[in-house]
């Protein structure tokens, strides 16, 4: 067995060196593009834990293997933990990598495989700071690179290390004064005394706040020479734009312009309106129908009408109100409702008027003949629930007013995107199973959520194209767009909708939730037309659960209906936190990895503390020590419990050999007396002798002895 | 049987006082006494081999006898003799030192093979037959026979088969440098051994006889003993294994030692210890190995290194 014992003192030391590592990894994001920092330092710690928990060294192997995998997954793989597909990935990257480095192409590796390489580096690295702390007891030189390299970030990179060499100061010190501690000890044990380590610690922790406090106050003087950064930044012609990409970064949000689709967007939470009601639907603004290769545009005649009549009379509806508060500096002259709008009445507007176009389903507020901004306004609406049965029986005679405007498509339009639109749907015989085939296709793992890197198609390009071939990366309007496109080559009449998601609960006020709708959760999706149904709405996008109730009459426990319930869950995850867990972004629940990932600390918590768990459960077994049988049992089990903490009895010892052996290692006589009892029963058959509450006593000692 | 052994006890400390840093060797002999067995004392002269037995013999009240083996000795000066009486006009047999209780046999190897089997049938069948009549043996016997490993000249060796007649094969060794000095201390004004009291009387080793009898030996014991046994017979090295009559004297020494160590029960560690006492005479080696500094105490010690140790199953005890 290893002389080193895992003590909670080194396990400190261990984690002060953890954090010192950690500053390596923090200024990463702002002079790389590296994302994700958190996966890193998570992985790294999960790496010193291994190391430290000192398992064999193919459990070692094993579990950083593990590790490395899994945040790889994390981070980049969308297909299902450890699916065909997902080795397939991974393995395909891996051999493509390969291929790259065997031919000298290293600025071809992929992010993937660097972040492999680089999860590597840091399972070296933990063993190696292992090394140091624990054999070596020496940190010197990694603590003065750290320094270095801090200093290098700070003066050559727009990296701002103030505060980080601060921290590093503090730990680099801490560590070197507990490990010079050790170091003496070794050569002085009899300053090993109880409480004293702990007096080192303090007093090195207090000189250290102390000269750290002065070094912080301490006036100091200007830097010596410029600061080398903006020189660098002119000279290579990068910085001003923030690094990279920032051309075609837009703020989301609702607009009328849809003209030019594409390219990413930054994150914009300011509020629009709350919403107060019990609507589980999204906020519908307008639809259009013309897809010109780059966006969408409409060219529907303004007939309008007082109600937007979206469902045919056979569908079953629900009448409900909802009560929409515009917020401060946002004002628009049509309204946003769920479902199919009935009515909307304006506090203090007694006479306005709602008008609402009959394709596009913009409600516009007409006050006195003028357009008018309602600040508060209560929308009755129906909400309908589509029965999957009627959906399956519609035909597909669609009106002439229909197919004439939804069933537009560009001249130009690439033959591949119908052709991937009949595969896809070659299986279903009727237009919802069509449509759903569709829908699912986007929510497969090629597709991934993203808001940030999105192409913009150049003018040859055309935009659905990109997205289904060539990026597979997108937002909503990749999502949708693609959608109604591709069913209209199917002879589908589709129309691509605008407006919010559900929002954010505020809070419950009764039966009637508040939502606060902001500009993050601006949306699109697309509107099919069903004959003797009318517009029904679909979500081809990622992550974004579908907003309308769809029912099996025939069989509503199927798991169908399961599946439904589990995307109304999502369902209110919004496009921020989206962004933020690319995992959640797919169909499944992170809830499997979560109880993996306790089921797995759990474990390892349960292996580093085994003989404590172990000597608490014999101590309670065996408390009833009353007889021989008893005692015979419970020497057994102490045995079983010395072979697992490594003292093992050689099979040419015997018992009393091996007792004077343990004896001598524990300081004891215990083992000794308690195998004289042994002898006695087993092989002097004396069974009736003993003071067994004595001999339990001294049992115990012995086994609370074991890894004390 | 606890009286036993506490007196026991006092014979071991009545030899203590003699024979200075020699308690093995005390208790060894004392095991084969009490296993009515024998001991070969294999060592140079002057270490205190006659100082322990003269101290034994004096502790528990027996008649000590030394024969010293010379080349001309002949069997008669061991067994006996008859001599005929003129007055009474018959032959009286005039019993030689073999009839008394402790005898120190005194370099057995420098006497002619005769002599020598007539000592050892003394040792086997505890009687004599002298001029043809059949002669028992007091009940205490116990020999104690040394040979001098040193000098080869003009020395009957003796034959490997009438070896395994001890029951124990034992050495002295030199004390140590304390030991050494507290033997000048004690022996300064005048020896101790001829204070020496005796702690015991002969029917007091004659109860001992029985009672060790009643030693318990458990099935895993009798396996262990087995085990080491068996592993002799086909060991390597080893020309001729131990015989069922190393078996049974392996047993009985752990029997006798228990109750030295005041147990009554053989514990493995008994076997463990008294195995190269009592197997590693018994053995023949094969003749490359005799060449080599192995011996047969190091093989039997190899053979104990690799053997299991049976312990007790869990469910013997209920």
């Amino acid at each position: 067995m290893n002389t080193t014992h895992r003590t909670p003192r080194l396990f400190l030391l261990y984690m002060l060196a953890y954090l010192l590592l950690m500053e390596w990894l923090i200024p990463l994001p702002e002079v790389s593009k590296t994302a994700f920092v958190p996966v890193f330092m998570a992985g790294a710690a999960f790496f010193f834990l291994v190391v430290f928990l000192g398992f064999s060294w193919w459990m070692t192997l094993f579990l950083m293997t593990a590790g490395t995998l899994f945040s790889l997954h994390l981070i980049f793989l969308d297909s299902v933990f450890f699916s065909p597909a997902w080795w397939d990935v991974l393995i395909g990257n891996v051999t493509q990598n390969v291929h790259f480095i065997v031919n000298g192409q290293w600025h071809m590796l992929t992010d993937f495989f660097r972040s492999m390489l680089f999860f590597c580096l840091l399972a070296i690295m933990s063993y190696l700071i292992y090394f140091w702390i624990v054999q070596a007891r020496r940190i010197l030189f990694f603590f003065i690179f750290t320094v270095i390299y801090i200093a290098v970030m700070d003066t050559f990179l727009p990296y701002d290390g103030a505060q980080a060499i601060v921290r590093i100061f503090v730990l680099g010190f801490v560590l070197m004064a507990l490990l010079q501690w050790d170091r003496l000890t070794l050569f002085f044990p009899e300053g090993r005394k109880k409480g004293m380590w702990l007096r080192w610690l303090l007093a090195s922790a207090a000189l250290l706040i102390i000269a750290a406090g002065v070094g912080i106050a301490a006036p100091k003087s200007a830097p010596q020479w410029p600061d080398p950064v903006p020189f660098l930044e002119s000279q290579t012609g990068l910085g001003n734009e923030n690094g990279y990409g920032a051309n075609n970064v837009r703020k989301i949000g609702y607009g009328d312009d849809d003209e030019r689709l594409g390219g990413g967007f930054e994150m914009d939470d300011s509020p629009v309106f709350v919403a107060t009601g019990d609507s589980d639907g999204y906020f519908r603004g307008e639809a259009k129908n013309i897809y010109t290769g780059h966006g969408w545009v409409s060219d529907v005649p303004n007939d309008t009408a007082h109600e937007s009549m979206l469902y045919a009379e056979e569908v079953k509806t629900e009448e409900k109100t909802i009560e929409i508060d515009m917020a401060q500096n946002r004002a628009y002259d049509f309204v946003f409702y769920p479902g199919s709008l009935k009515s909307v009445r304006i506090p203090g507007q007694e006479e306005a008027d709602v008008q609402v176009g009959v394709h596009s389903g913009r409600a516009n507020i007409v006050v006195n003949e003028a357009s008018y901004e309602p600040a508060v306004y209560t929308v009755t609406y129906e909400e309908p629930q589509f029965s999957e049965d009627m959906l399956q029986a519609s035909g597909s005679q669609d009106p002439v007013e229909i197919t004439s405007h939804y069933l537009q498509l560009p001249d130009d339009l690439p033959t591949a995107i119908g052709e991937l639109a009949e595969a896809l749907t070659s299986d279903a015989d009727n237009r919802y199973d069509k449509v759903r085939a569709i829908e699912e296709y986007f929510h497969g793992p090629d597709f991934v959520y993203d808001t940030v890197n999105i192409a913009v198609p150049s003018e040859e390009e055309d935009y659905v194209e990109q997205f289904l071939f060539e990026t597979q990366r997108g937002y909503c309007d990749n999502f949708s767009t693609s959608m109604a496109v591709m069913l209209r080559t199917l002879d589908i009449p589709t129309r691509w909708v605008k407006g919010f998601t559900k929002g954010d609960s505020l809070e419950q006020n009764g039966d009637r939730q508040v939502q606060e709708v902001t500009n993050a959760h601006a949306h699109s999706w697309v509107e099919v037309y069903f004959p003797d149904v009318g517009w029904v709405p679909f979500e081809p996008t990622r992550g974004f659960g579908s907003h309308a109730d769809y029912v099996n009459e025939t069989n509503e426990a199927e798991s169908d209906t399961q599946e439904e319930e589990e995307e109304e869950e999502t369902e209110e995850s919004t496009d921020t936190e989206q962004e933020e867990a690319a995992a959640a972004s797919s169909n499944y629940t992170v809830w499997p990895y979560i109880v993996g990932g306790i089921l797995l600390i759990g474990g390892l918590v349960l292996f580093y503390y085994r003989f404590r768990f172990l000597k608490a459960f014999l101590l309670v077994r065996f408390k009833q020590m009353n007889n021989a049988a008893a005692f015979t049992r419970a020497f057994h089990a102490l045995l079983w419990l010395l072979e697992a903490a490594g003292y093992k009895r050689k099979q040419s010892e015997t018992l009393r050999e091996y007792a004077h052996r343990l004896d001598g290692d524990f300081n004891t006589t215990d083992m000794i007396n308690l195998t004289i009892i042994y002898e006695k029963i087993h092989y002097g058959k004396q069974t009736n002798q003993a003071d067994w509450p004595a001999v339990f006593s001294v049992w115990e000692n012995m086994v609370n002895r074991i890894n004390a | 049987m606890s009286e036993g052994r506490s007196a026991l006890k006092a014979v071991i400390e009545n030899v203590e006082r003699v024979v200075v840093g020699k308690r093995e060797e005390i208790e060894l002999s004392l095991t084969a006494l009490l296993a009515r067995g024998h001991v070969l004392l294999e060592d140079v002269p002057g270490v205190g081999k006659t100082m322990m037995v003269k101290a034994i013999a004096r502790s528990v009240g027996a008649e000590f006898n030394r024969i010293q083996f010379t080349p001309d000795l002949l069997p008669s000066d061991v067994t006996g003799v008859s001599i005929f009486n003129q007055k009474s006009l018959e032959f009286e047999f005039r019993p030689g030192p073999i009839m008394g209780n402790i005898i120190l046999a005194d370099e057995i190897n420098r006497t002619s093979p005769k002599t020598q089997s007539a000592l050892l049938e003394a040792l086997e069948e505890n009687h004599v037959t002298v001029d043809g009549k059949t002669r028992a043996l007091q009940d205490l016997f116990f020999v104690m026979a040394t040979q001098n490993p040193v000098e080869y000249s003009g020395t009957y060796p003796l034959p490997e088969a009438q070896l395994d007649r001890f029951l124990l094969k034992l050495k002295m060794g030199y004390p140590s440098y304390e030991e050494e000095l507290e033997i000048l201390n004690r022996t300064a004004k005048h020896h101790p051994i001829d204070d020496l009291q005796a702690v015991l009387a002969l029917e007091d080793i004659y109860l001992m006889h029985k009672e060790v009898h009643h030693v318990h030996v458990e099935d895993t014991i009798q396996q262990y003993i087995l085990s080491v046994v068996t592993e002799t017979r086909t060991h390597r090295d080893i020309h001729l294994g131990v015989s069922p009559r190393g078996t049974i004297a392996l047993m009985k020494a752990a029997q006798a030692y228990a109750y030295v160590k005041e147990r009554d029960y053989v514990i493995p560690d008994d076997v463990k210890y008294l195995a190269p006492f009592v197997l590693s005479h018994r053995l023949l080696l094969r003749s490359d190995i005799q060449m080599t500094e192995k011996s047969g105490e190091t093989i039997i010690k190899e053979i104990l290194q690799t053997l299991r140790v049976p312990l007790s199953k869990k469910e013997a005890v209920r």
